[in-house]
């Protein structure tokens, strides 16, 4: 992991543990990061590279918590697909091999269209 | 960054299990053996349901393990079967596990029985026994 990688992970760290703290230090924190970006901005300018990181980075930071909660749900729709496409192929193959074995049955399929031969079969082995 | 390449893999992994297009079973892009094999239904292939035509060509690459004699039968019905509506389909297969859940005795003797039910007239196969 990089430097800029590892400050992302730092920061998307920071963004929520602060959920959980009081006004008065979420205020702190807010001139601390205003201060700290003002001195970013008046320090020594990189390349149009290190230029294009630092917007990254922020357009990351400000997007975190959307991007963290649509990686969820992106997940849970592939979940929820992936899972409708095992019992689809689950359903297809267990009917794959009923219709197979229909097709190779000693009764003809007409045996088993007759709703009349199970309940005859039925009266029979009762009688 | 992380949760980013789960979400990816996740929906990677989701689309593998995509059942493969419509024109992937044009009848032209069948394999020779899968051509001879469903060759009773060439007719009315195109007309076939994507979800059918993969039915069949799911029970076309079962038959290398079939008997000559099975492999024979299943040829002759195909038509038959694929002539079907869904709705008797579901019927027949419905019918197929009730009759191959019964005592293994009864099971046996299912063809015998099924040929004496046929000589039946439709009265007596509805109420009388033929006994």
């Amino acid at each position: 992991m990089n430097e800029m990688g590892f400050g992302l992970r730092v920061a998307e760290y920071l963004s929520v543990s602060n959920r959980t703290l009081d006004g008065r230090a979420l205020e702190r924190l807010r001139v601390a990061r205003t201060r700290a970006l003002a001195v970013s901005d008046t320090g020594s300018r990189g390349s149009f590279y290190d230029d294009l990181q630092a917007w990254w980075v922020r357009v990351r930071l400000a997007f975190s918590p959307v991007m963290s909660s649509s990686a969820m749900l992106l997940v849970l729709l592939a979940l929820f697909f992936a899972g409708g496409q095992w019992s689809s192929s689950h359903r297809f193959e267990a009917q794959q091999a009923i219709d197979t074995a229909l097709l190779i049955d000693d009764l003809p399929i007409e045996a088993y269209l007759d709703p009349e031969f199970r309940a005859w079969l039925a009266r029979e082995s009762r009688s | 960054m992380a949760r980013t390449r789960i979400a990816l893999l996740t929906v990677l992994l989701a689309l593998a299990v995509v059942p493969g297009s419509a024109s992937a079973q044009d009848w032209t892009r069948l394999t020779p053996s899968q051509q001879r094999v469903l060759a009773p239904l060439q007719a009315e292939w195109a007309s076939l349901s994507a979800a059918d035509r993969r039915q069949w060509l799911a029970i076309g690459d079962g038959f290398e393990g079939l008997t000559p004699e099975e492999r024979a039968r299943a040829t002759e019905r195909m038509r038959e079967w694929a002539n079907l509506s869904a709705a008797e389909r579901d019927r027949a297969r419905q019918q197929y596990r009730a009759l191959r859940s019964m005592p293994p005795d009864q099971r046996e003797s299912l063809h015998e029985q099924w040929e004496a039910y046929r000589k039946l007239s439709p009265g007596e196969r509805q109420g009388g026994s033929s006994r």
